[in-house]
């Protein structure tokens, strides 16, 4: 009934109290050692360069400053971070030129005001063509075991990447439409690119090429860390009035066995799809929340999910746990806005799944055959919705929203 | 303490790397088979002559022939009429009137084996050139540009080295081999013809194996479906493809582009599937193209292929 990811397995308050603490106390150890292993990094770094040492052919070394009780980020081995490749990539997130029209960036799409995601339902490319799903929100995107709503295959910021670059189905910037030489032209006659990723990829042969250019968004990206929130200043910085009484009930309601909401969204960062430095298993779970049954076939309109890669019905309408940090902000909700607010996503697991009377989608969610066991339904009182409601409203961290350095560089 | 070990482990594991590395050369050397082989191609590469002693030389244990530069010539045709990038073809497709404006038309082969005429089967050793080679995988491009995407270079043809001898027949893989049908492979760096960002299946992280793109909102876009971890794929839809009784020297293996769509409705397209048949599940589009292609698709197995031929 459980999955393994999470500490806190149980609605008594102590118990949660005591979990969370044993969480903090797991997660500094880690984070410890993250710091570590950055220099450790660096080394590595060197040695990949195909320098022979001596050089500091690296860059200046990635300094985490986590928040209170965050582990370190996984890096990858071929990707180091630097101060330089982050700075890199906070340029080539904000920029246009990394579309084929010159007129949508990352940022399109991925607005830090909005926690990085757009605010619409669904997606909307160069081209004007509507996706199937909403972008995701780049909340501590550098923890999240796979990336996208649906892809078990998308196991690296670098690889996810190259989806809005070059996908074509749908097409996101657009990239393909050109040869990639034309693309890295770009970046090589630019007045100050050259300099950017030499700087970044010190000692390369080629410094600007398109697993450069992906790996120094994917280093960017994995700055990107939310833990400020007044749930974080309550839990883990000893600020006990942090949040309001409203907020602490329905802290005890998400964590509770009764709402269940923890099962999926659990762990420090809200999300069962979630790995950091030390994390030994990588668990790639996703889930059916019940929101479609077409017609009573388990068919999902336009994006089925899991099934899409796999092509495995069991697979059908699963799709990633995403995490609720700064959920708040990026509505409307699941994969393909089809809620509008947080209320609506309460009564939507209330009800255990999603019935829709009329029209094409018209089905019954709730009996959906691949719906997770955990949305099986709860009753709240007015007051504890309302708490609940209030709660996840206490995962909204400004900090994140305003900070200087994940802002655009080009407004500077 | 933690610093130290860490170090510790990397020379350990340096050390380790480097010392396999010396073992697998040092076992390439001794046996002389494939490994040597594309090396030695490689390295000549530049000197398209067929007098090539290293190759002959380490493969002669092998086989008696000499070993020498093969040349495969392929070609596109719509029906009877060669393909011309942007000209449009009528008559098309299972209603007998569909018509196809293409605009781009690349496909990806590998796995070449020649077949001699006393029955005998060698593998072509595809020379790393770069350009439309590299790592085993070739790229035949019959688009000019015509169209928005592209590029105004063409390739038809595949070389590689194979021993002397007179071949009647050739069996090919069209994709990617599956180990390298990622977008780890992008990450790689293996240079052109695998990084061409127009060739990416990014949302299926591997790479298109065919791309026919026309004006007529109807695509062949063919790709590995059904990929778990490690890329094992359910539908890894890369056809093996045998042709026998041709003469190398003088035919084309010949994709026709008539035959690939004959039993699809080209002039419509089912809703909420993709334009065409871009290997999506579930796409009434795609069981004629699959049929053609020798593919099973939706646990329908082909009838055999009809797309190639030796013309």
């Amino acid at each position: 009934m459980r999955p393994p990811t999470t500490s806190l397995t149980t609605c008594e308050p102590w118990r949660v109290a005591l979990a969370v603490v044993l969480l903090v106390a797991g997660l500094v150890a880690c984070g410890d050692d993250g710091g570590e292993s950055d220099d450790g990094g660096a080394t590595t770094g060197s040695t990949t360069g195909g320098t022979t040492g001596g050089e500091t052919a690296m860059g200046t070394p990635w300094t985490w400053d986590l928040p209170e009780g965050f582990p370190a980020p996984q890096i990858p081995e071929d990707n180091p971070m630097t101060v330089e490749k982050v700075e890199l990539g906070r340029y080539l997130f904000y920029d246009p030129l990394l579309s084929v029209d010159e007129s949508f960036s990352c940022a399109s799409c991925h607005k830090q005001e909005l926690a990085f995601t757009d605010g619409l339902p669904v997606g909307v490319g160069v081209t004007g063509q509507a996706h199937t799903v909403g972008p995701m929100s780049l909340t501590n995107a550098g923890y999240a075991t796979t990336l996208g709503w649906a892809n078990p295959l998308l196991d690296s910021l670098e690889k996810q990447a190259l989806v809005p670059m070059f996908g074509e189905e749908p097409i996101e910037l657009g990239l393909s439409a050109f040869s990639e030489e034309d693309l890295l032209d770009r970046f090589r006659d630019h007045p100050d690119y050259p300099a950017r990723f030499e700087a970044a990829f010190p000692g390369a042969e080629e410094p600007i090429t398109v697993t450069h250019i992906v790996q120094a968004i994917g280093a960017f990206e994995r700055t990107l860390i939310s833990g400020n929130s007044a749930y974080d200043r309550y839990t883990y910085q000893g600020e006990d009035d942090a949040l309001t009484d409203s907020q602490r009930r329905g802290m005890f309601l998400f964590f509770s066995e009764r709402v269940e909401c923890f099962h999926c969204h659990g762990g420090f960062n809200f999300s069962d799809s979630t790995s950091h430095e030390g994390t030994v298993f990588t668990e790639t779970p996703f889930h059916n929340n019940g929101l479609y049954n077409v017609g009573g076939t388990g068919r999902y309109p336009n994006n089925q999910g899991v099934y899409e890669i796999t092509q495995d019905d069991a697979d059908r309408g699963r799709f990633k746990a995403p995490t609720l940090r700064n959920i708040e902000l990026t509505a409307p909700y699941m994969h393909d806005g089809s809620i509008a607010t947080l209320e609506e996503v309460i009564d939507h697991y209330a009800r255990g799944g999603r019935v829709i009377t009329e029209g094409e989608d018209a089905g019954d969610g709730t009996q959906h055959p691949n719906k997770s066991e955990f949305v099986s339904g709860f009753i709240l009182t007015e007051q504890e919705k309302d708490d609940l409601l209030n709660f996840l409203k206490s995962l909204t961290d400004e900090e994140f929203t305003s900070n200087p350095a994940y802002s655009d560089p080009f407004a500077d | 303490m933690t610093m130290i070990s860490t170090r510790t482990l990397l020379s350990v594991l340096i050390l380790s790397l480097l010392t396999s590395l010396t073992v697998a050369c040092g076992d390439s050397e001794d046996d002389g088979e494939t490994s040597s082989n594309t090396t030695a191609s490689n390295t000549t590469a530049s000197n398209t002559t067929a007098s090539n002693t290293t190759a002959s030389n380490t493969t002669a244990s092998n086989t008696t022939s000499e070993v020498t530069e093969q040349t495969l010539t392929f070609a596109v045709k719509v029906g009877a009429e060669d393909f011309t990038c942007g000209v449009t073809y009528t008559g098309l497709g299972s209603t007998g009137d569909g018509e196809l404006t293409i605009v781009d038309m690349r496909l990806y082969v590998y796995g070449v084996t020649l077949i001699a005429d006393d029955g005998t089967t060698e593998s072509l050793e595809m020379e790393d050139t770069g350009v439309w080679q590299t790592s085993g995988v070739a790229l035949l491009d019959f688009e000019d540009g015509c169209g928005d995407a592209g590029t105004t270079e063409v390739n038809a043809t595949i070389t590689g080295m194979a021993p002397n001898k007179n071949y009647t027949g050739v069996e090919f893989s069209v994709g990617i081999p599956p180990e390298l049908n990622s977008m780890e492979t992008v990450l790689e760096n293996r240079g052109s013809p695998l990084n061409l960002s127009s060739m990416y299946w990014s949302w299926q992280s591997g790479y298109k194996f065919i791309r026919i793109d026309t004006m007529n909102n109807f695509r062949v876009h063919l790709g590995s479906g059904g990929c778990g971890e490690d890329f094992n794929c359910t539908a890894p839809n890369q056809p093996t493809i045998r042709i026998e009784g041709m003469d190398l020297s003088s035919q084309a293996i010949t994709l026709d582009v008539a035959a690939l769509v004959a039993n699809t409705d080209v002039t419509q397209n089912t809703e909420e599937t993709a334009p065409g048949c871009m290997a999506g599940p579930e796409d009434p589009e795609c069981f004629g193209v699959f049929d053609a292609l020798g593919l099973e698709y939706e646990g329908e197995a082909s009838t055999g292929q009809k797309a190639f031929s030796a013309q």
